[in-house]
C-alpha cells in the first residue's frame, strides 16, 4: 500500500491504518528503535508507542514524507525510553560508538543559545546537500538511524571497510565545512 | 558542545535527507526476510527443479573438470549424470568464481574466491552466471568483488600523471576482446579526480557479456589535495 493510501486511513480514523503502516513499516521502525535501545523488549514496546502516536498525530499532521515522520517518532520515543534506562545503557553498544564519533566533531563546538544550534543545523543540511547522494544515505543512516556499520554496509550493498571510509571522510569534511563558515573557531 | 546533544540536534535534520535514508532502510528490511532464489528466475528453470539439483551437485563434486573450454562457451557433458543435458533447455547456473583469460594460455581460467586476480588485486567473492541454452553454455554475466592491496588509481584524463585506466592499473586479466569498460565513480568532486583504494578496500566488478560492457565501481573518490594525504591516512 502507498504512503499516501495510509495517510488517508489515518485521516479517515480507519483502524486498518495502523496494521498497513505495521506492515509496511514495521521492521523500519523496529530497526530504529533497536538501534538506540539495544533490546528487543524495549524495541517492541517502542514501535507500539509509535503506532500509537502516529494515530494520534495523524490527523491534525499530514506528512509528506511519511518515513521520515514515522522516524522520527520512533527515535524520539526511543531516545525518551533510553534516557528512563541509560543508567543501564550508558558506556556500551553501538550507540555509545556512535556518539563517540559525533563527539569529534560536537567537541570542537561551544553552543550557547538556541539561535545557534539553529544555525549549527542549517549548517549541516547545507553541508548534506553538497554530498554525493550515497555518502548522504550513510552519514544519515548511522547518525539519524542509529545504523551499525554492517547494517549500512547490507543497506547501501558496499563492503564495510568503505562504511568506515566513507564516514570518516564525512566527519572531516564537515568540520572543514563548518570551519570554512565560521560554525567551529 | 558534547556528543549527545549533537546526537538530539541531528532529529532535526532536512525531512528529505531522513526519508532518503529512511525509505532505503525501510526497503531493506521489506525484502530482507523474503525468500531468495538462488539462479535467475525463468519459467524453465522453474520447470527443471531436479536438471538444477542435479547440475549444482555435477559442480560441487567436480564431475565436469573441462569447465570452462578455453573459448568461453562450455558444453555440459551428460556422460556422468542421469539428466539428458542435450535436449535443448535453457536454465542458468551460478558459480562462485572468476574466469578470465589467462595470459600466459591465452585460455580461459577459472579463478576461485581468494586468489590473486590481477596485479594488485584478490577475489573476495564472486559469481558467475552460465546460461545454457541449445546445447551449449556460456557466460552471461559476472559479479566479482576484488580486494585491494593499498594502491592509488586515477582515472582523471585531465591530469597528465594519472592518465592510467583502472582496468590497466590494477593489471586484471582479460575477459575477451570488444567491451567497453565504464567505471561508476562517486562523482562529487568534479576537477582533478581520482579513485583511490585503501588496503583491504574493495572494487566492485560487473562483466556483462550480453552488452559487452565491463562495469568499475567502489573505490574511494578523493580531490586532488588529498592525494598527498594518502599515506598518512594509511
Amino acid at each position: 500500500m502507498n504512503d499516501d493510501r495510509i495517510i488517508e486511513l489515518f485521516w479517515n480514523r480507519d483502524e486498518s491504518a495502523v496494521s498497513a503502516l505495521s506492515e509496511k513499516y514495521g521492521k523500519y521502525l523496529a530497526a530504529v528503535s533497536r538501534n538506540i535501545l539495544e533490546n528487543e523488549q524495549y524495541t517492541e514496546d517502542c514501535v507500539n508507542d509509535t503506532l500509537l502516536e502516529v494515530w494520534e498525530s495523524i490527523p491534525p499532521n499530514r506528512p509528506a514524507r511519511l518515513s521520515a515522520f514515522i522516524g522520527r517518532i520512533a527515535r524520539n520515543n526511543a531516545l525518551n525510553m533510553l534516557e528512563k534506562f541509560r543508567a543501564k545503557r550508558r558506556g556500551s553498544g553501538e550507540r555509545e560508538l556512535i556518539l563517540d564519533e559525533l563527539g569529534e566533531i560536537a567537541s570542537e563546538y561551544s553552543i550557547e543559545s538556541a539561535f545557534e544550534k539553529k544555525e549549527l543545523l542549517a549548517a549541516i543540511n547545507g553541508f548534506l546537500k553538497t554530498l554525493e547522494k550515497r555518502k548522504r544515505v550513510v552519514f544519515v543512516l548511522r547518525y539519524w538511524h542509529g545504523c551499525d556499520v554492517c547494517e549500512i554496509a547490507e543497506v547501501e550493498k558496499i563492503s564495510v571497510d568503505n562504511v568506515y571510509n566513507i564516514l570518516k571522510r564525512v566527519r572531516k569534511k564537515l568540520i572543514k565545512y563548518l570551519k570554512e563558515r565560521g560554525e567551529i573557531n | 558542545m558534547n556528543k549527545d546533544e549533537l546526537f538530539k540536534l541531528l532529529e532535526n535534520l532536512d525531512d528529505d535527507y531522513v526519508a532518503e535514508a529512511g525509505d532505503k532502510l525501510a526497503r531493506y528490511y521489506s525484502v530482507k526476510n523474503r525468500k531468495r532464489i538462488p539462479f535467475g528466475a525463468t519459467a524453465a528453470m522453474a520447470a527443471c527443479a531436479a536438471v538444477f539439483a542435479a547440475v549444482v551437485i555435477l559442480f560441487k563434486t567436480n564431475t565436469i573438470p573441462s569447465l570452462p573450454s578455453n573459448s568461453g562457451e562450455v558444453s555440459l557433458s551428460n556422460s556422468d549424470v542421469s539428466i539428458d543435458l542435450t535436449k535443448e533447455k535453457e536454465f542458468e547456473i551460478t558459480l562462485n568464481a572468476a574466469f578470465a583469460y589467462d595470459e600466459n594460455t591465452g585460455k580461459l581460467k577459472r579463478y576461485e574466491v581468494g586468489e590473486e586476480f590481477g596485479k594488485y588485486t584478490t577475489i573476495k567473492s564472486a559469481a558467475a552466471t552460465y546460461l545454457h541454452s541449445e546445447r551449449e553454455t556460456r557466460l552471461k554475466k559476472q559479479e566479482i568483488v576484488l580486494m585491494c592491496d593499498a594502491h592509488v588509481i586515477f582515472n582523471d584524463t585531465d591530469d597528465p600523471e594519472g592518465n592510467i585506466e583502472m582496468y590497466d592499473t590494477l593489471g586484471l586479466p582479460s575477459f575477451g576482446d570488444g567491451f567497453l569498460i565504464v567505471y561508476d565513480k562517486p562523482n562529487e568532486e568534479t576537477h582533478n579526480e581520482g579513485v583511490i583504494t585503501y588496503e583491504r578496500s574493495d572494487i566492485e566488478l560487473t562483466v556483462d557479456y550480453e552488452t559487452k560492457t565491463i562495469r568499475f565501481s567502489g573505490g574511494i573518490l578523493i580531490n586532488h589535495i588529498e592525494k598527498g594525504n594518502f599515506e598518512n591516512e594509511n
